[in-house]
């Protein structure tokens, strides 16, 4: 029999991966963008020196009769590799995992990068062929492997509609570099440069009205910054070195007002995945370049895609949030996979990438809150509404076990276990402290927000003997991870019998630069002297002897864990008619879900609580609602992969039909749990 | 800093911990460096207790009081120029078991608390003479020794109990109601705020309630 490899129109295909660029860059000149990105990756990625010494990447425009764009590279390693004579011993190189990179360069899908390179599937040089009105470039390298100089031609032959290639070594590439491009001289350092006759009308005005500079800055702005990275861009007249945008300089570097940074966090407490750094600036004015706005999530040093802020937290004023994040090694790995072939979107309904998108949101929410763009949620004061939620809560409980929901959450327990509750005292101690006037601002929450004020920060020494003991007592705060531990009062004294003065403070502030999390309050008696008083416990009272009970938890800026994977919250401040329920992953397996007070739905069922003088419309409100948030938080958990498929996930998956999922999955399980909910246990809901 | 671990992911990635959010490239090399240090002293002790006839090759000790000496003074040495705080300290300890095969066979089941971890026990012994210590007793009354908190935070009851049991030799399950005794009297006090004087007069006045079946 005999063998014959399939061949593929590749002329279809380039205008396939032109498709694909056009839609990742939504504008005229997505072109300019696009080479731009991949070019400057490739080159990047070439550098000799890991932090960019000596490195240079110039775009420049040579208009003559037949305009030419050259991409030149220098500082880089050239397009290094082994040597191949023949198709056969080419598939051998380009299936090593050693640095083959001029194969790999003159072949499609055989990048042999990783996440740390900004390159994917070596499909970016197609960019170089779509550039060119011929569908064609030539290249020239100088290798650092080898000394040698290679130059080639790739091009579409038309006719066959194949994309081919044609190189030559040494004297014979430096005879055709000169014979075919008579004004480019021979290069005098390692490096690659890409030429390209004839680029497309659109690339062409990019670069004569700098365009293609800006959208380099904009880009390349972290590897521009970290590494003072030079990108040049000659546009036929003028030359003009790629800078960090402005509004870097001037709107972060300059004005740290409203500029928050994130230092390397968790994405997941599961996980190790970690940002690097999370940047955030609320810009008062609204007056955000439209290229700058949203969270920019940057990948290898470039920016990979823009998240609309209100994508994230829709309100009103979101668009005048805007940062960008950086991630750790792990994460920039995990989030490669993700990236499609136009570095331009993330896939995100996978795990690490939801992760990573619960986290911008939980940030930037608080960051919003910080700012006052959205009222503190924990300000509720209405009682019948908080019952309404708790019942919800335990309506849905049943779901939630269904469902396998908040068997994740970590540290759980909160208001049970560690709850701030009045110290209770030893009563038969006749030597203590008391801190039973603790107060935090709400008393149903161990929660305390920045510039909130914890009073009564302070304990009362009680003596209960008829003699007066020389004795030492410190008052103090202490973080759950040790960092922080704070004296606020210590006093070696003599304790009359009796109740003695105040140790500790009035109040304090919970200043803004306290890190969130678990706090105690502790304090602790020692008495300094032997005495000949008998404590209940039939031992004396005597020195050394100590008493360090008070021991009391708060929460900065974070709630305590909670039990539950829901939590309700009413939203008073986003006046969108599209938002109606939304939620935001708190911690592991534990859900905020927020409800618009101001939608009139949400209102209409307040006012007949109102009106009845209770909360049993509300209740049901949320318990209906909830139940197919609830689905679909198992379906959004399923799909990342944390979760597994049940059956009814599956027969869905193996239809491959996307319009089932409502009426199938959530309508119909919303409608079997209400079906319970409302009494109908005992009927038959088959029929 | 970080500290290198015997476990591994389920990629197969040596799992390092510490206390800092983020440990760096910088952190893992520095932990394997410590981590390679280490091991050249787990070698050269098991070699030179092997060699003496103490360690048998199934982990069986002739004399565990001078292995766990032995260790614990290697320990004692390495630590002194690591100078960790409380917190490396304690991820240290947890990280030890399972790498002196010879030593001590397999990972525990289940996390060793501090007051029962050997290595930190051996360090705290290797602190006084091993004669002095052969004189009070085995590595058993040792280990049991240290493993109450009350005494084991001031270094002067250990001291105390030392003199005591010279005095007056005890097996472990002898010392176990004087030690369960000065546990209890100083249960709510703070002994370090007393003087050597005050602790030894308040040691010595103990009354020992001898348990059921300790004649």
């Amino acid at each position: 029999m005999q063998t014959f490899t399939q061949v593929t129109n590749q002329e279809n295909d380039l205008n396939a991966i032109e498709r694909g660029y056009q839609n990742s860059f939504p504008h005229i000149f997505w072109l300019a963008e696009a080479l731009q990105k991949d070019a400057i990756q490739n080159s990047w990625d070439a550098r000799i020196s890991k932090k960019g010494e000596n490195w240079n990447c110039r775009f420049s425009l040579i208009k003559s009769d037949k305009n030419i764009l050259i991409i030149t590279d220098k500082g880089a390693t050239g397009l290094i590799g082994n040597k191949f004579d023949d198709t056969k011993e080419m598939i051998y190189l380009l299936k090593s995992q050693n640095p083959e990179n001029l194969a790999r360069f003159l072949n499609s899908n055989w990048s042999g990068k990783g996440s740390d390179s900004g390159g994917k599937w070596g499909r970016g040089k197609n960019i170089f062929l779509i550039s060119s009105a011929n569908r064609e470039f030539y290249f020239d390298s100088y290798r650092t492997s080898d000394n040698n100089y290679v130059f080639g031609k790739v091009y579409l032959d038309q006719e066959e509609k194949l994309i081919k290639y044609a190189l030559s070594w040494g004297e014979e590439a430096k005879r055709e570099l000169t014979r075919l491009f008579p004004e480019i001289n021979q290069p005098e350092s390692f490096g690659t440069r890409i030429i390209i006759p004839s680029p497309r009308k659109d690339l062409l005005q990019a670069i004569t009205d700098n365009r293609l500079l800006e959208y380099i800055s904009n880009t390349r702005w972290e590897t521009i910054k970290k590494f003072n990275a030079q990108i040049i861009v000659f546009n036929g007249n003028d030359t003009q070195r790629a800078q960090i945008p402005s509004w870097y300089n001037e709107k972060l570097e300059l004005d740290k007002i409203n500029l928050k940074i994130y230092e390397p966090e968790l994405i997941k407490s599961d996980t190790e995945l970690r940002t690097k750094k999370f940047v955030l600036k609320y810009e008062l004015s609204g007056d955000i370049p439209e290229n700058i706005r949203g969270i920019a999530i940057q990948r290898g040093g470039m920016t990979i895609e823009r998240i609309p802020t209100a994508t994230l937290l829709n309100i009103e004023k979101a668009d005048n949030i805007y940062g960008w994040v950086e991630m750790d090694k792990d994460l920039e790995k995990e989030m490669y996979d993700l990236e499609n072939v136009e570095h331009t979107k993330f896939t995100w309904q996978s795990s690490s990438a939801r992760s990573l998108k619960e986290y911008l949101k939980r940030r930037i929410r608080e960051f919003a809150q910080d700012h006052k763009l959205i009222e503190d949620e924990h300000k509720k004061t209405n009682e019948a509404q908080k019952i309404a939620e708790e019942k919800a809560i335990k309506n849905l409980a049943p779901l939630f076990k269904k469902l396998d929901l908040g068997k994740k959450i970590q540290g759980g327990g909160g208001q049970s276990g560690n709850a701030h509750k009045p110290y209770k005292r030893e009563s038969d101690s006749p030597l203590r402290i008391s801190a039973i006037n603790f107060a935090l601002p709400r008393s149903d929450s161990q929660r305390i927000n920045y510039s909130e004020e914890v009073r009564n920060a302070h304990v009362i020494p009680i003596n209960e003997t008829d003699q007066s003991i020389v004795v030492n007592i410190r008052v103090y705060i202490v973080s759950e991870d040790g960092t922080f531990n704070r004296t606020m009062e210590e006093k070696t004294f003599t304790l009359e019998p009796g109740s003695g003065s105040r140790i500790g403070l009035d109040f304090f502030k919970i200043a803004n630069n306290l890190k969130r999390g678990k706090y105690f309050f502790r304090a602790k008696l020692l008495c300094l002297e032997d005495t000949n008083i008998k404590l209940p416990d039939n031992k004396m009272l005597e020195k050394g002897y100590e008493y360090d009970r008070v021991n009391i938890a708060f929460y900065v800026e974070a709630d305590p864990p909670s039990n539950s994977p829901f939590t309700f919250d009413e939203d008073i401040t986003r006046k969108s008619h599209r938002f109606l329920f939304d939620w935001v992953q708190q911690q592991l397996g534990h859900y905020i879900i927020y409800y618009n007070g101001l939608h009139p739905k949400v209102i209409e069922v307040k006012n007949k609580d109102e009106l009845n003088k209770n909360s049993s419309d509300l209740e049901v409100f949320l318990t209906e609602n909830a139940a197919m948030i609830a689905y679909q938080i198992k379906l959004q958990e399923v799909i990342s992969g944390e979760a597994e498929a049940d059956k009814e996930i599956e027969k869905i998956e193996e239809s491959n039909d996307l319009t089932k999922i409502l009426p199938e999955y959530l309508m119909a399980n919303q409608s079997e749990f209400l079906w319970d909910f409302k009494g109908g246990k005992n009927g038959d809901k088959n029929q | 800093m970080a500290i290198k671990t015997n476990k591994k992911t389920s990629r197969g990635k040596v799992i390092y911990e510490s206390n800092k959010i983020i440990i760096t490239a910088e952190d893992k090399l520095k932990a394997d460096k410590e981590y390679s240090e280490l091991e050249k002293i787990i070698n050269k002790v098991e070699r030179i207790l092997s060699r003496q006839g103490f360690l048998a090759k199934d982990a069986k000790k002739k004399d565990a009081l001078v292995v766990w000496h032995t260790i614990g003074e290697e320990l004692d040495e390495y630590l002194n120029k690591k100078r960790m705080n409380k917190d490396e300290e304690k991820l240290f300890w947890d990280t030890l078991y399972g790498r002196w095969p010879k030593i001590h066979g397999g990972l525990p089941k289940f996390k060793v608390d501090l007051t029962r971890n050997d290595f930190k026990t051996a360090r705290e012994l290797a602190k006084f003479d091993l004669n002095e210590l052969k004189k009070v007793g085995s590595w058993g009354l040792w280990r049991e020794i240290i493993s109450y908190k009350r005494i084991y935070s001031d270094p002067r009851i250990i001291e105390w109990i030392v003199e005591e049991l010279t005095k007056k030799p005890r097996t472990r399950d002898e010392s176990r109601p004087l030690l369960k005794a000065i546990s209890n009297r100083f249960k709510k006090i703070d002994t370090t705020i007393l003087t050597k004087e005050e602790l030894y007069t308040k040691l010595s006045e103990i009354k020992i309630v001898e348990e059921p079946g300790n004649t």
